[in-house]
């Protein structure tokens, strides 16, 4: 049976600490995913959302039990992502070095290694991209694009009108095709086809 | 009513003049039979907004509205973009308010004469279930200042939104272009699960204190703190500690356990962990024998208790002075300055920086001043610099001294002029002239 987390969060509210474990094995590895979407650094993510479930924590009080409790926790998420990246200095180095540690499949010459191969170094240019967007439209790529969200979700999650969350969802595609390319676009497509 | 008849009233709306609510309706209901005609249309723009507020006026307001919508459309029909709806400027702040107001039914608010049938346009168009053509569609956004690199007026905030959201999403990409993007990002369809996941939720009730916390790993900081590890380790190394080999000073603890423990210390005591740091020196106490061990984990444990009473002082001049102090008269602690380097981090905005360390104007720019070693001030990033500067360069002009500020804001530009903090100053520079 599903676990209601607004059930879990209600539970917790009213004082039951193994809600909050609970919420915890809900919640952990799609918090983790959006933040590491949003950061592109593994450790960074886990600090983020270790705050994160600290937060939801001391915070659970303000929580609006007519609320959806997920949006109030992806925003804190999100806004502790958002706020990490601004905050350091050091974020092309994470990207770069996080890159490094991409699989290479550069002694694999048959065709399968071939594809793995341009499949990578595609995914390099991916990333490159996702790491030009402002924070805020990262944000709302890894909400829409990579945890199916609904655009009314994210406008909930970011706190902001729907509106707001479509022209940034505009705005970041057009940046992602600009930065990307007709040709880096087209060998996507082919690639995906072939897998 | 012949057309005299109506440029007169058109003039006299023009003019402001009021009119009655029939007059109104008659000057609508007369519109509405005109072809299209350049000359009449600009002057049946120029009065819209007079028509929108006097048509309030009408027992039949919706039915004036209607024609008056009949009216503008036929006078523009075909829709022809860009002849009505770009901007060749970008609107000040009142003109996008009225543009808002306009977009927002509000027809209480006058438009500018140069909006004038920019309104009816993009409702007209926006108003169809059918999306416009791309084309369109970015005029509509350029003639709206909606592009992103445009800085809105708080009071458009939504409005770019607004719009977009009945143009739809991606306004200016087809669905084929759309999808190209999404099977791009599809290639990124795996985010690597870490070993420090399955951690996390000890770690999470250890720190909200609902599970016991002793010997719990905290956290294992990543890049970002990679320089900062770096430094600690060369620091350990010349105290003749190095991680790899103090552990063998015997004990109940493995060699590998050992490092992992002191490892673990050390990081959670940097990120301001104390009560875990603690608990995994205190650990390491019982089970090491290497006096060399036993000392450096014994000024650990001194220093973050001194810190920590430091830290907990209410006057925030007497909690810098005494970190200060801490931070000279214990130059063998290792993670204190780094737990204090990353408190700052933490209070990143400028006000709880200038709480930490802007205290005393008069020795602004002399950080060796204010106690802190040299190794806390290396591994300060440009960036906290530049914030602290910015901070006194405010305390300055605050106390009058404006040269003394110019000097703050300079050097915080010379750190990183392109930085936001050097944009800031910058700005700041600026408005001292």
């Amino acid at each position: 049976m599903a676990i209601d987390p607004e059930e879990l969060a209600r539970r917790f509210q009213g004082g039951d600490d193994q809600a909050f474990a609970d919420l915890i094995d809900v919640f952990q590895e799609r918090f983790y995913r959006v933040a590491y979407r949003i950061l592109g650094d593994a450790d960074g993510a886990l600090d983020v959302v270790q705050d994160a479930f600290v937060k939801l924590h001391k915070s659970i009080g303000q929580w609006d039990a007519d609320s959806k409790f997920s949006s109030w926790a992806f925003r804190v998420v999100t806004n502790l992502a958002i706020d990490r990246i601004r905050r350091q200095t050091r974020e092309r180095k994470a990207w770069e070095q996080r890159a490094q540690e991409e699989p290479a499949y550069l002694d694999d010459t048959t065709d399968r290694g071939l594809v793995a191969q341009e499949r990578q170094r595609l995914l390099g240019e991916v990333k490159a991209a996702i790491e030009e967007l402002p924070p805020g439209q990262r944000a709302v790529v890894a909400l829409r694009h990579y945890e199916g969200f609904t655009l009314k979700e994210i406008a909930d999650i970011r706190g902001c009108a729907l509106g707001t969350v479509k022209s940034t969802l505009h705005q970041a595609f057009r940046s992602l095709r600009n930065s990307l390319g007709p040709q880096t676009l087209s060998r996507a497509t082919a690639i995906q086809g072939v897998a | 009513m012949d057309r005299t008849w109506l440029e007169t009233h058109l003039a006299l709306l023009r003019y402001g003049d009021e009119l009655s609510a029939e007059q109104v309706a008659q000057v609508l209901e007369h519109l509405a039979q005109l072809p299209d005609d350049a000359d009449l249309r600009a002057q049946v723009e120029g009065v819209g907004n007079a028509l929108d507020a006097l048509s309030l006026e009408h027992p039949h307001p919706e039915r004036l509205r209607s024609l008056k919508e009949e009216v503008l459309l036929a006078v523009q029909a075909p829709f022809a973009p860009g002849e009505a709806v770009v901007a060749a400027e970008p609107l000040d702040p009142a003109e996008r308010a009225q543009v808002e107001a306009a977009l927002n039914l509000a027809d209480e608010v006058p438009l500018h004469p140069g909006l004038a049938g920019l309104r009816e346009a993009v409702l007209a168009q926006v108003s169809a279930d059918a999306p416009l053509p791309a084309d369109e569609r970015a005029q509509v956004e350029a003639a709206l200042n909606l592009a992103a690199d445009v800085p809105l007026h708080p009071r458009l905030a939504g409005l770019r939104g607004a719009v977009l959201g009945r143009l739809g999403p991606e306004a200016e990409l087809s669905s084929a272009e759309q999808a190209e993007v999404e099977a791009a990002l599809d290639l990124w369809d795996e985010v690597p699960r870490p070993v420090g996941l399955d951690a996390l939720k000890g770690r999470v009730l250890a720190e909200v204190g609902a599970a016991p916390q002793g010997g719990q790993l905290l956290r294992f900081p990543g890049a970002f703190l990679g320089s900062l590890l770096a430094a600690a380790a060369v620091a350990l190394v010349a105290c003749g500690i190095a991680l790899g080999g103090w552990a063998n000073g015997g004990g109940g603890l493995n060699a590998s356990h050992a490092v992992a423990l002191k490892r673990t210390a050390d990081f959670a005591a940097m990120n301001g962990r104390f009560e875990i740091a603690e608990a995994n020196y205190r650990l390491i106490l019982e089970t090491q024998a290497d006096p060399r061990v036993l000392e450096q984990v014994r000024q650990e444990l001194a220093s973050i208790r001194d810190y920590r009473v430091a830290q907990s002082a209410t006057d925030p001049l007497q909690r810098q002075r005494q970190v200060a102090t801490l931070l000279r008269d214990k130059p063998n602690a290792l993670v204190v300055p780094i737990a204090f380097y990353n408190d700052l981090n933490r209070r990143s905005t400028a006000a709880a920086v200038q709480s930490q360390l802007a205290f005393d104007p008069s020795r602004a720019l002399r950080f060796d001043d204010l106690g802190v070693p040299d190794n806390v001030r290396d591994i300060l990033t440009d960036s906290t610099l530049q914030v602290i500067l910015i901070q006194q360069g405010l305390r300055w002009e605050e106390l009058g001294d404006l040269t003394q500020a110019k000097t703050c804001y300079e050097r915080a530009i010379e750190l990183d002029a392109e930085s936001a903090e050097g944009q800031q100053a910058k700005l700041r520079l600026a408005r001292l002239g």
